[in-house]
């Protein structure tokens, strides 16, 4: 339960800096933000519970998020990854901080 | 100034309390299993007896007689437990007796009684405890060993894992979210 809860957070912050970077077609957004968290979070939490690597795990994360976001959202790569780094920034501040 | 000092003493007290008590404590999202630790090959030591121990001194980790089926017991689990090889001519039971219930014996007291017999030391860093994460899908860990003599060693020569079918449960979301999102691209592709 808790679990569940870290990644309806992490989709929710997530999809508040989608909102602020993108500032449009805020439905698709959220499925995007959603299907992406779907991607990377069960893996993350998994290779997580079987290495204790975070930072590594969290640097394969923002690859990964870059670049889906770049092919989902279809922005450029520069943006693309602005914009994972900032997401998985938060996110892994704030679950370091709940760690 | 007597007040004060009593207070000082009062509040290290407690630090040392807190401390004490939060040493028992699993760090939130994360769980205690059990590490069980296996010397494979110890038949091949017939002359030898193997001895368990150690840590933070034998009142917590006490000393304890490996069998032949190679198994080292349980420890608690801040115990980083060693294995001694004595040679069966020069092994006395009583100086496990003497380790086990001397008062106050340190560890580097309870080695040196054991060097005393021609001990050798073979492994060392051994726990029976470790914590996972919650949603770590490690459910029980079984290290094994392969001693040598003539060798100290502090890592298993092989590490099995029995796990749960929840990290089976994750890989399929991240497959199916995936397949989603590559059908989108696909799809936004066609259009253009």
């Amino acid at each position: 339960m808790n679990q569940l809860f870290y990644l309806f957070l992490t989709i929710i912050i997530e999809f508040i800096v989608y909102i602020i970077a993108i500032r449009k077609n805020f439905l698709s957004l959220f499925a995007y933000c959603l299907l992406i968290n779907l991607v990377t979070w069960p893996l993350a939490i998994l290779f997580y519970g079987l290495s204790g690597l975070f930072w590594i795990i969290e640097i394969g994360v923002f690859i990964l998020e870059g670049a889906l976001i770049k092919y989902l959202i279809e922005i450029s790569w520069k943006k693309a990854i602005i914009l994972s780094f900032i997401t998985n920034l938060i996110t892994a501040l704030i679950g370091l901080l709940i760690i | 100034m007597k007040s004060k000092t009593i207070l000082f003493l009062v509040t290290i007290k407690i630090i040392l309390a807190i401390a004490i008590v939060s040493a028992d404590v699993i760090t939130p999202g994360f769980h205690g299993i059990s590490v069980s630790n296996n010397i494979t090959n110890i038949k091949d030591f017939p002359d030898y007896v193997f001895v368990s121990g150690g840590g933070i001194g034998p009142g917590m980790c006490p000393m304890k007689i490996i069998d032949d089926g190679g198994i080292i017991e349980n420890y608690y689990k801040f115990c980083s437990v060693f294995v001694y090889a004595i040679p069966k001519d020069k092994f006395d039971v009583n100086i496990i007796d003497e380790i086990n219930n001397g008062e106050s014996i340190t560890n580097e007291e309870a080695e040196n009684l054991l060097k005393g017999i021609s001990g050798i030391k073979v492994l060392e860093n051994i726990h029976t405890y470790e914590e996972v994460a919650d949603i770590s899908p490690i459910k029980e860990k079984m290290n094994e060993y392969v001693i040598d003599i003539n060798q100290l060693k502090s890592s298993p020569n092989n590490v099995k894992t029995l796990k749960k079918g929840l990290a089976y449960r994750y890989i399929l979301v991240s497959i199916i979210a995936l397949s989603i999102i590559v059908w989108i691209i696909i799809k936004k592709k066609r259009r253009k």
